[in-house]
C-alpha cells in the first residue's frame, strides 16, 4: 500500500503542468477552429503526446479510471486525425467533457486519495463516436486492419520492448522482490500495449493489457509470485511470434484467445483475494504530503542567505591568512640570509684564529657552534609550515561551500516564487465555462503570465480574480447585437494583465464591454440607502465608482445564481486586504471597465541598481532607472536649494538626504557626482548619488512594523556582506 | 547551566537575570525574554524616524529595529565603544534591539529578595521598572520589557500623525 501511495504521489505532483498545458492546447484548438476551421497536426499530436504520458503516469500509480480515461481520449483524437474527422462542436465538447472528468478525478485524488468521479458515460460517448468514425472509416484501412506506414516503426519499437522485457523479467525471476524491476516490466508492456492499440493490433493489445494486470498484483505485492513467471514468459512469447509473423509476413499461428483466458483468470483469482482485505484509507497522508508551511520556507530562506554571507567572511579570513602566510615565507628567507651569512662569519673566524685558539676563543666557538644548531633547528621548523597547504584547502572548501549555499538560497526562492500563469492558466477554462453558460461570446487574453509572485499570495488572488471575471463576463460584455449596434466587434474581449511596478504585482481585469457609469452606481447606492444624496452630490466620479466595494451594493446573485455586477466587489476586497492588496475600479462607459488589483510583494526578488550616498546604501528599482549620467560640481546649478544641470535645466536633480528628509546622509565632496535618472510616467527627475555599486537581483524584505510610516522605503534587502540596503521608492523622488 | 535548571525546578522562586550597563548604572532583563546578544551589528539607519532609534540590524536573515534605550530614558546620546553590545528582545510582534554600553553577568535571584520600584531614585520611567535589587554593593534595576516596548511603541505611533 505505501507503495501505490507514494505513486500517487508521484502522479499528482507530475499533473499540474500536462494539466494545465492540456487546457491551453484545448483553447487554442478551440480558436484555431473558428478561425480558420480546422487544428492544426501538430496541436494533436501534443495533445496525444501529454495523453499518452499521463496515461503510463497513471497506469504506473494503478489508477485505472485516469488511464482509461487518458487511453480512450488519446483514442478519439487518433481516430478524429487519421480520419480526418473535422473537429466540429461535438468533438470540442466531448474534449471539454474529457477535461472536466480528468479534472475531477484528479482533484478526487488529492482531496479524498481515490479517483471518486464516475466516467463510465463519458467513457461510452466517447466509445460511441470512435465507433461510428471508423465504421464510415473503414475503407480506409488496409485489409488486415493495420497501418502500413508506421508498421516498420512499430515493429523496431515492439522487437526491442520484447528483448527488454525478457531480460528483465528473468532478473526478475531471481530477485522478485525488486520493485524497480517490476515498475520497468510495467513500463515497458504498457508501451506495447499503447502503440499496438495505435496499430489496431487488437490481439497483441489485450495480451498486453493482461500481463499489464497481473503486473499490477506483482507491485501491489511488492513482489512477484512464482506463477505469474510461466504466464509472463508464456505471453511475451506469444507478442514475439505474432510480431516475428508481421515482420515476416507469415500467418500467425498462436492461440491468443486460451491464452488471455489464462492470463486473466490469474488476475481474477488474485483479485477476489485481495477484497477479502480492502485497501486502508490513505487520504490523511496524501494531503499532508504536498503542502509546506510558508514560515519554514521564510525562515529556510534568511538561513540560506546567512550561509551565503558566511562564505564571504570565510573569504576574508582567507585572505587575511594568505598574508600571514606570505609574512611567513618572507621570514624563512631572511632565515637562511642569515644563516648563510652567519656560516661565511663563522668560517671568516676560524681563519682568523688559525689552529691554537686560547680558552676565551674557544669559548666563543663553542658557542657560534650552538647558535648555529638553533639557527638551523629554526630554518626546519620555518620550512615545514603546513599552512600553505592548509589554507588552500580551506579556499576551495568555502569556495564550494558559497557554491553550495548559493543553490540553496536559489532553491528556496524558487520554491516560493511562482510564475502567475498558474493560476491565469486556469481562466482560459473558467472564461469559456461562463461564456458557455451565459451565451455569450468572449475570447481571452492572458499578459505577463512570467510574472512571478510568491506563491501564498498566488493562492489568494485566485478567488477574488474569479469573481471579478464571472462580473466582467455576465455584465461587462454585451450580448453580440448590442456589440454590433455600438460598432464593437461582436466576440467581446476579458483581459487578466500582471506586471511588476514598484514591489507589487499589478493584476488587472479588463473587459471590452459596456463600462461601469459612476452615476448609475451612485443612484444604486443611494436606493440601496448605502449614501445620501449629500454624500453623493460632492462626490468625485472616482468616488462614486468606489460606492461599487461598499458592501451590501448589489444582491443579485442570490436571485440569478451568477454573480452580478457590484455582487462580490466587497468580498473581493477584503479578500485582498487579507494579503495586504488594494484594488482600483476605472472604466470608460461604453468601451471598457478595467479592475486594478495591486499586491504587495512580501517575498520577491527584484533587479535593482545599487547606489551608495555618504556611508549608506541604497538600492533602486532598475525598472525606474532610465538613464545614468556623470556630472562636474561645475555643472550644477545651486539656486535656492533647487539644484540644476547645465544643459538640461528642466531636469529636477535632488539630493537624497532632502527626499527622504534623513538626518545622517551627508553627501562625501566629489568633484564628479553620479546622476541617476528616475522615470516613470509623470516624469522625470535626477538624484545625485556618490558611487554606482553594481546592478544586482535583490530580495525585497519588509521593513519591521514600526517603521511603517516612514515614506520613500518600501523594503530592505540583504547585501552580499550582510550589510542591509534600504529599499528606495522612486516615487518619491519623482514627487514634487 | 546547572543554575537555570534550578530555576525551572522551583520556578516561583527564582528568577535569571541578564545584567547590562546603561550609562554607568546597571539594568537586569528576565534571561527568558532575551533572544542573543550581537557583539557589533552593522546598523543601517533608517531616515523620518526619532534620534533613539538608531536603524535596523541583520540578524541571521532576520531584520530588527535597534534602539538607543538609555537615550530614550534621557541618558543622553550613546557611544559605540569596545564594550559595547547588541541585546535582541522578543517582543509580541517579533524581535527589538537595543544598545547596552557593558554586558555584566548573569544572576540568580529569589524573587522575594526583589523590591518593588521605589517612587524615588530610580532614574527612569516607572512604568519600565519591574523592581530593584541590591547585591553587595551593586544596585540593579529590573526592567519590565512590555512597560520599555510600550514606552518606545508610544513615540513611533505618534509619527503616524
Amino acid at each position: 500500500m505505501e507503495k501505490q501511495q507514494d505513486a500517487i504521489q508521484r502522479f499528482l505532483k507530475g499533473t499540474d503542468s500536462p494539466l494545465n498545458k492540456l487546457e491551453e492546447k484545448f483553447l487554442e484548438m478551440a480558436q484555431d477552429l473558428r478561425a480558420n476551421g480546422r487544428v492544426p497536426e501538430d496541436d494533436l499530436k501534443e495533445i496525444c503526446r501529454i495523453l499518452r504520458a499521463l496515461n503510463t503516469a497513471a497506469s504506473e500509480a494503478g489508477l485505472k479510471k485516469i488511464a482509461g480515461l487518458t487511453q480512450h481520449w488519446e483514442e478519439l483524437l487518433r481516430h478524429a486525425w487519421e480520419h480526418s474527422v473535422v473537429f466540429d462542436r461535438k468533438l470540442a465538447d466531448l474534449f471539454g467533457s474529457a477535461l472536466e472528468a480528468l479534472e475531477h478525478l484528479v482533484s478526487g485524488l488529492r482531496l479524498q486519495g481515490q479517483e471518486s468521479a464516475d466516467i463510465t458515460i463519458l467513457l461510452e460517448d466517447i466509445k460511441a463516436f470512435t465507433q461510428k468514425d471508423s465504421d464510415k472509416n473503414k475503407k480506409s484501412i488496409s485489409a488486415t486492419g493495420i497501418d502500413e506506414t508506421y508498421l516498420g516503426v512499430y515493429l523496431d519499437e515492439t522487437e526491442q520492448n520484447i528483448a527488454s522485457f525478457n531480460h528483465d523479467l528473468l532478473v526478475l525471476e531471481k530477485n522478485p522482490v525488486e520493485p524497480t524491476l517490476i515498475n520497468n516490466l510495467f513500463r515497458v508492456i504498457h508501451t506495447v500495449k499503447g502503440s499496438s492499440a495505435m496499430m489496431n493490433m487488437a490481439e497483441v493489445q489485450e495480451i498486453a493489457h493482461e500481463m499489464e494486470n497481473i503486473l499490477v498484483i506483482a507491485r501491489e505485492n511488492q513482489r512477484a509470485s512464482p506463477e505469474m513467471f510461466p504466464l509472463l514468459f508464456f505471453g511475451i512469447d506469444v507478442i514475439s511470434r505474432i510480431v516475428f509473423s508481421l515482420r515476416h509476413k507469415t500467418a500467425a499461428t498462436t492461440d491468443t484467445v486460451s491464452l488471455i483466458e489464462k492470463l486473466k483468470s490469474y488476475a481474477k483469482s488474485d483479485q477476489k483475494e485481495n477484497k477479502k482485505n480492502p485497501p486502508a484509507k490513505t487520504a490523511t497522508s496524501l494531503a499532508s504530503f504536498i503542502r509546506i508551511d510558508t514560515q519554514k520556507l521564510d525562515t529556510l530562506m534568511n538561513l540560506s542567505g546567512e550561509l551565503v554571507i558566511i562564505r564571504a567572511q570565510y573569504e576574508g579570513l582567507v585572505k587575511q591568512l594568505r598574508q600571514e602566510v606570505s609574512r611567513e615565507k618572507e621570514f624563512a628567507q631572511v632565515l637562511t640570509a642569515l644563516k648563510s651569512n652567519f656560516l661565511a662569519l663563522l668560517r671568516e673566524l676560524d681563519e682568523c684564529i688559525g689552529t691554537k685558539p686560547d680558552p676565551q676563543t674557544k669559548y666563543i666557538l663553542k658557542e657560534a657552534e650552538n647558535l648555529r644548531v638553533y639557527l638551523e633547528r629554526l630554518q626546519e621548523a620555518a620550512g615545514q609550515s603546513r599552512l600553505a597547504t592548509g589554507l588552500r584547502r580551506i579556499d576551495e572548501t568555502t569556495s564550494v561551500l558559497g557554491k553550495t549555499a548559493s543553490y540553496i538560497q536559489s532553491t528556496v526562492m524558487q520554491a516560493r516564487m511562482v510564475p502567475i500563469g498558474g493560476v491565469f492558466s486556469r481562466f482560459n477554462r473558467i472564461v469559456r465555462d461562463i461564456a458557455k453558460e451565459l451565451g455569450k461570446d468572449v475570447s481571452f487574453v492572458l499578459e505577463g503570465a512570467e510574472t512571478e509572485l510568491d506563491r501564498n499570495l498566488s493562492d489568494g488572488i485566485a478567488e477574488p480574480l474569479i469573481h471579478m471575471v464571472r462580473n466582467a463576463i455576465s455584465h461587462g460584455i454585451e450580448d453580440t447585437d448590442t456589440r454590433a449596434k455600438a460598432g464593437k466587434p461582436a466576440r467581446g474581449t476579458i483581459t487578466l494583465r500582471a506586471f511588476h511596478q514598484g514591489n507589487n504585482v499589478y493584476i488587472e481585469v479588463e473587459d471590452d464591454g459596456r463600462g461601469i457609469n459612476p452615476q448609475l452606481l451612485a443612484e444604486n447606492a443611494l436606493q440601496k440607502k448605502l449614501v445620501t444624496e449629500t454624500q453623493v452630490s460632492r462626490m468625485t466620479d472616482k468616488e462614486k465608482m468606489d460606492l461599487i466595494f461598499l458592501p451590501g451594493f448589489s444582491t443579485a446573485s442570490q436571485v440569478t445564481g451568477i454573480s452580478g455586477r457590484g455582487v462580490g466587489m466587497n468580498a473581493v476586497r477584503s479578500m485582498l486586504s487579507a494579503i495586504h492588496g488594494t484594488i482600483d475600479a476605472h472604466s470608460v462607459i461604453g468601451e471598457k471597465t478595467t479592475f486594478i488589483l495591486k499586491i504587495p510583494l512580501t517575498l520577491a526578488i527584484i533587479k535593482a541598481l545599487l547606489i551608495a550616498v555618504g556611508d549608506d546604501v541604497y538600492a533602486l528599482p532598475l525598472e525606474s532607472v532610465k538613464e545614468i549620467m556623470s556630472v562636474t560640481e561645475e555643472m550644477i546649478i545651486r539656486n535656492n536649494g533647487q539644484f540644476n544641470i547645465k544643459l538640461r535645466e528642466q531636469l529636477r536633480l535632488r539630493e537624497l538626504k532632502d527626499v527622504l528628509h534623513s538626518r545622517l546622509t551627508s553627501q562625501k565632496v566629489n568633484n564628479i557626482k553620479r546622476v541617476v535618472i528616475v522615470a516613470d510616467s509623470t516624469g522625470e527627475a535626477g538624484i545625485l548619488v556618490d558611487q554606482l555599486i553594481q546592478e544586482t537581483e535583490v530580495v525585497i524584505k519588509p521593513l519591521p512594523r514600526h517603521f511603517a510610516h516612514v515614506k520613500g522605503i518600501t523594503g530592505v534587502t540583504i547585501l552580499g556582506d550582510g550589510r542591509l540596503a534600504l529599499i528606495l521608492d522612486p516615487k518619491i523622488i519623482l514627487a514634487k | 547551566m546547572g543554575e537555570y535548571y534550578l530555576g525551572e525546578e522551583s520556578p516561583g522562586d527564582v528568577l535569571a537575570l541578564i545584567c547590562f550597563k546603561l550609562g554607568d548604572e546597571q539594568y537586569a532583563l528576565n534571561i527568558a525574554d532575551i533572544r542573543e546578544v550581537l557583539r557589533s551589528p552593522q546598523i543601517t539607519h533608517v531616515p523620518q524616524m526619532p534620534e533613539f532609534v538608531l536603524g535596523i540590524i541583520n540578524m541571521r536573515g532576520n531584520i530588527i529595529p535597534l534602539f538607543d534605550l538609555g537615550m530614550k530614558f534621557g541618558f543622553g546620546k550613546g557611544s559605540f565603544h569596545q564594550k559595547t553590545k547588541v541585546i535582541v528582545v522578543d517582543v509580541p510582534e517579533g524581535q527589538i534591539s537595543f544598545v547596552a554600553d557593558d554586558l555584566l553577568d548573569n544572576i540568580k535571584v529569589e524573587r522575594s529578595s526583589i523590591a518593588p520600584a521605589p517612587s524615588t531614585g530610580v532614574k527612569i520611567n516607572k512604568e519600565c521598572v519591574a523592581g530593584t535589587i541590591k547585591i553587595e554593593a551593586r544596585m540593579i534595576t529590573i526592567l519590565d520589557l512590555n512597560g520599555v516596548y510600550e514606552l518606545i511603541l508610544e513615540d513611533i505611533r505618534d509619527l503616524d500623525h
